[in-house]
């Protein structure tokens, strides 16, 4: 989708405005932030078992370029292939050419924000492809022309009665207010599509690269559908989402369902170790895996590979007092809240993501809910650090100045001595009367310090300084 | 272009330096989420058909083949049975069960998807009430079927039909996942690397997606109901 991250302050403005919506994100938030507390709260040892799963992923990622050949001779043992791709383009084009090679036209697919990322819906349009989205909230935002708006719950920004009305105006689904009704038309609706279906799709949550299998969780079931009927099947999964054994895929796996969703289990854990053995029933008869860098190698390298240990469950979403207020469409990409005001720029550069390490307001909720323990404040503040060198240099200077300053009493006093008169000088200017009492909404202080006092009050400087005043009544006070 | 692009990523994080060299070792014994203190095979049974219930998935013990045979032909007859997707009767533990079921006059479709008649098949399944399936174990704590495939172990008969009746018998529930983990592990992870899926299944599909409010049954079975036959 289009990058409109650096659109996040007037996107929030109108999500602000919008009484609907503000109330299906935090009805939904609120829900899914009991029942994940809920179900932490039931397990005696929770913070021994988040240093569990957070040491799997930080052992993971320490062997990441080890364990992506693992996977890779561990998928080709079991008769699958895998492809590699650097970039969304590239990625893309695996899938198409898999499409030309076995002549599949309509493809199927469960929930996956990795091809969400790389847009793979517009890529296979393209060339003539169909490709039906089956999770129920992924397919109301298909016949919406929409995107999700959160990881695990795609359509929380939507109400009841406007999902009826687009089935209504969309599938020509009979009149109801009823949302058992509504899913019972759309299985009917989707029935048939599984079995037509050339090749299935899917993500992937967990790579488990001892025995190479891909892990994807769903509740609804249409993940299996998809993957159990057609005869190809297309994972596309991100290269950090390796785990190197099952025992750390045993403890993530209840981890994620816990936070995300507030459940002790997904309903569906569904793994795939190649495609269907000789004498098995059904199943795909082709396997590929696609791994997906698009960046990623680029976070690895930097600062913040942190990042990278994110299992997408959604929680840090559900608790920021930011996301709960705006949703996730306010974001401008892919990934929103709190995780995604750090993967939107660093999968897609600093300067064009530019708000959104500041649409937080640091109260370290998110790293609090996070299944691995992310310390998501501390990367939202070094990446306000970075963006201010890359897009203002006059602020390092400033801020040098302002240490200098800071260095010595006598620079201090004269630097605030300065700084009255200017002010004072300033107000006269844009309009005041010499002398006439300074109030505070009066000034705004010029480029380029002007941006603090956009939303700000800037405090008029006293007529005498402490200094001053200190000097004549500091006698008999203090020796 | 393959081979370059897979170079150049694995090149990439080679090159650079290793993120968390402090990340703590494998550790030799691992915590286990779930909590069940008492694991005698009554308070397994105890605590799996508890989770089954709040999961709204139904649970019925029974004491014999007989019993069991009973039982899986009165569930069928209450779904109003006509056509089932059935795994391979082998892998069911109830014995003279296929012949109950054909006496019955309900016709059984193993789901063979591989062969000149898949469109057949795959039409005809649709058209199952049930799927009939045994399971490789269950974990109590959690109310859930692990599933394997192999010859005669298909995926489809748990996921395509709206009801899929599982028999288990009770020496194959195991406390908690990690307890099939642990076992997989010991039978050496080449018993995996032969099979193509493994799925947990735990409780009725379910969705949440429109307005959190929860609808069972949207593209997986809306009723799971799992038969326990002692020993």
């Amino acid at each position: 989708m289009d990058l409109k991250a650096n659109q996040f302050d007037h996107s929030a403005v109108i999500a602000l405005e919008d009484i609907q919506l503000r109330k299906a994100v935090g009805h939904a938030t609120n829900l899914a932030d009991s029942r994940r507390r809920a179900m932490m709260a039931e397990l005696p040892q929770a913070q021994a078992l988040r240093q569990q799963g957070r040491g799997a992923k930080l052992r993971a990622l320490h062997d990441l370029p080890e364990l992506l050949e693992k996977m890779e001779r561990s998928v080709t043992a079991a008769g699958g292939h895998v492809l590699w791709a650097v970039d969304a383009a590239e990625a893309n084009r695996h899938i198409i050419d898999i499409c030309k090679r076995h002549n599949l036209k309509r493809g199927i697919k469960s929930k996956s924000m990795a091809t969400e990322e790389i847009a793979m819906l517009d890529a296979l349009a393209a060339e003539g492809i169909e490709m039906l989205e089956s999770d129920l909230g992924e397919y109301i935002v298909q016949v919406a022309d929409d995107h999700p708006s959160h990881i695990v719950m795609p359509v929380m920004h939507m109400s009841k009665g406007q999902v009826r009305d687009l089935f209504i105006d969309k599938l020509a689904m009979p009149y109801t207010d009823d949302a058992g009704e509504m899913t019972a038309f759309i299985r009917r609706h989707l029935r048939q599509k599984y079995i037509e279906a050339d090749f299935g799709m899917s993500g992937g949550n967990f790579m488990i690269a001892e025995t190479g299998t891909v892990v994807i969780v769903t509740n609804e079931g249409n993940g299996r559908l998809s993957t159990s009927i057609p005869r190809v099947h297309i994972a596309v999964v991100g290269i950090e989402k390796i785990v190197p054994t099952w025992e750390d895929f045993a403890t993530l796996i209840q981890l994620l369902p816990r936070s995300g969703t507030g459940q002790r289990l997904t309903v569906y854990v569904n793994g795939f170790t190649g495609p269907a053995r000789p004498g098995e029933p059904d199943g795909p008869e082709e396997f590929y895996l696609v791994l997906v860098d698009n960046g990623r190698s680029d976070i690895y390298a930097g600062e913040y590979a942190e990042a990278l240990a994110c299992i997408r469950c959604g929680a840090c979403q559900n608790v920021c007092p930011v996301y709960k207020q705006v949703g996730g469409h306010a974001y401008g990409w892919v990934y929103g809240g709190p995780i995604g005001s750090i993967v939107t720029p660093l999968l897609n550069g600093i300067e064009n993501a530019a708000p959104l390490p500041f649409a937080s307001s640091l109260c370290g909720a998110c790293k609090q809910a996070c299944p691995v323990d992310i310390d998501i404040p501390d990367m939202l503040l070094r990446l306000r650090h970075d963006l201010q060198s890359v897009q203002d240099p006059f602020w390092q200077v400033s801020m040098k100045a302002y240490g200098f300053a800071f260095s010595s009493p006598l620079l201090f006093e004269l630097g605030g001595k300065a700084a009255s008169l200017a002010s004072r000088a300033a107000a006269t200017l844009l309009g005041g009367e010499p002398g006439e009492d300074l109030s505070a909404e009066d000034l705004n202080l010029p480029y380029p310090l002007g941006g603090w006092t956009q939303n700000r009050d800037f405090p008029p400087f006293a007529e005498r300084s402490f200094h001053d005043w200190w000097r004549d009544n500091r006698e008999g006070r203090i020796s | 272009m393959t081979a370059s692009s897979r170079e150049y990523i694995l090149g990439k994080l080679r090159a650079a330096q290793r993120p968390f060299p402090d990340a703590p070792p494998r550790p030799s014994s691992y915590l286990t989420v779930t909590v069940q203190q008492d694991e005698t095979p009554e308070a397994l049974l105890a605590r799996f058909r508890t989770e089954m219930t709040n999961l709204k998935g139904e649970s019925f013990v029974v004491e014999d083949d007989e019993a069991a045979r009973d039982q899986v032909m009165a569930l069928l007859e209450s779904h109003q049975t006509r056509r089932i997707l059935a795994w391979d009767f082998a892998h069911i533990p109830v014995a003279g069960l296929e012949a109950a079921i054909k006496a019955a006059g309900i016709e059984i479709i193993p789901p063979e998807t591989h062969d000149e008649f898949r469109a057949e098949t795959l039409a005809a399944a649709e058209g199952a009430q049930v799927g009939l399936t045994g399971a490789d174990a269950a974990a109590a704590t959690t109310g859930t079927l692990c599933f394997t495939t192999g010859p005669g172990r298909g995926r489809i008969p748990t996921i395509l039909p709206p009801v899929h009746l599982a028999v288990i018998r009770q020496s194959q529930i195991v406390p908690r996942l990690e307890a099939w983990v642990a076992g997989l592990r010991a039978e050496g992870l080449d018993a995996i690397r032969r099979r193509a899926n493994f799925c947990f299944i735990t409780g009725p599909s379910r969705t949440g997606d429109i307005e959190m409010e929860l609808i069972l049954g949207v593209h997986g079975p809306g009723q799971v109901q799992v038969i326990i036959k002692r020993g």
